[in-house]
């Protein structure tokens, strides 16, 4: 998801395809300002090609203090 | 805050750390979008493992969108866009609300056991592209 503009804020789910048999993994990444470089990145406990799944991003305002 | 949910599992969270002075995305409205792309110049092991295209059609299916959100209209600037979108005393919203914040007990544990079981990267930890770690990746107690 994301917001327009060079200065552009944006949460990225990315799906990272593999040669066969290998895991697949999920990167995700957060962009503040128009700036990124905050990857994270999972191997899945699951073959996501051969189901549904649910992604999510549960996002606020709130603070945590 | 923000968090990235795989089945209800949470595998990350980022935290509003405002209050630190440290950035975070909050005032810009967002749309959802979804796409498909050849990134063997990064993804695939560094770059160094190619795109067989004789594989191709490559296929990404979604299904059920669901987006419980507070809607505005474009364009709005951002101020108006916090001011209208923030939970009141005569309007909140389920996602504001205090217990939501933070991770159950059970949630906890299950990012504790996707970090020590399933990430292979994270930005936080790479000392050689980030000699001085970021900002919002010093841990926090509270």
């Amino acid at each position: 998801m994301s917001s327009e503009g060079p200065n552009h804020n944006e949460f990225d789910f990315e799906f990272l395809g593999n040669t066969t048999g290998e895991p697949y993994s999920v990167q995700t990444n957060v962009y503040v300002n128009g700036v990124g470089n905050r990857e994270q990145r999972l191997n899945l406990w699951f073959d996501p090609s051969k189901d549904f799944h649910t992604y999510s991003i549960f996002w606020n305002q709130r603070q945590v203090v | 805050m923000c968090r990235f949910l795989v089945d209800e599992t949470p595998i990350r969270v980022h935290t509003n750390l405002e209050h630190k002075g440290i950035p975070f995305p909050k005032d810009q409205a967002m749309g959802v979008y979804s796409s498909i792309w050849n990134a063997d110049d990064w993804a695939t092991q560094g770059g160094r493992v190619k795109t067989d295209w004789t594989h191709a059609p490559f296929i990404a299916t979604y299904k059920d969108f669901e987006i419980n959100a507070c809607e505005v209209a474009v364009p709005v600037t951002s101020t108006e866009n916090a001011k209208k979108c923030a939970s009141s005393e005569d309007k909140k919203y389920w996602w504001d609300e205090p217990m939501l914040n933070e991770l159950t007990i059970h949630q906890s544990h299950q990012l504790i056991w996707v970090r020590a079981n399933h990430m292979v990267y994270d930005y936080c930890a790479d000392t050689a592209r980030f000699p001085a770690i970021p900002l919002e990746c010093v841990r926090h107690h509270h």
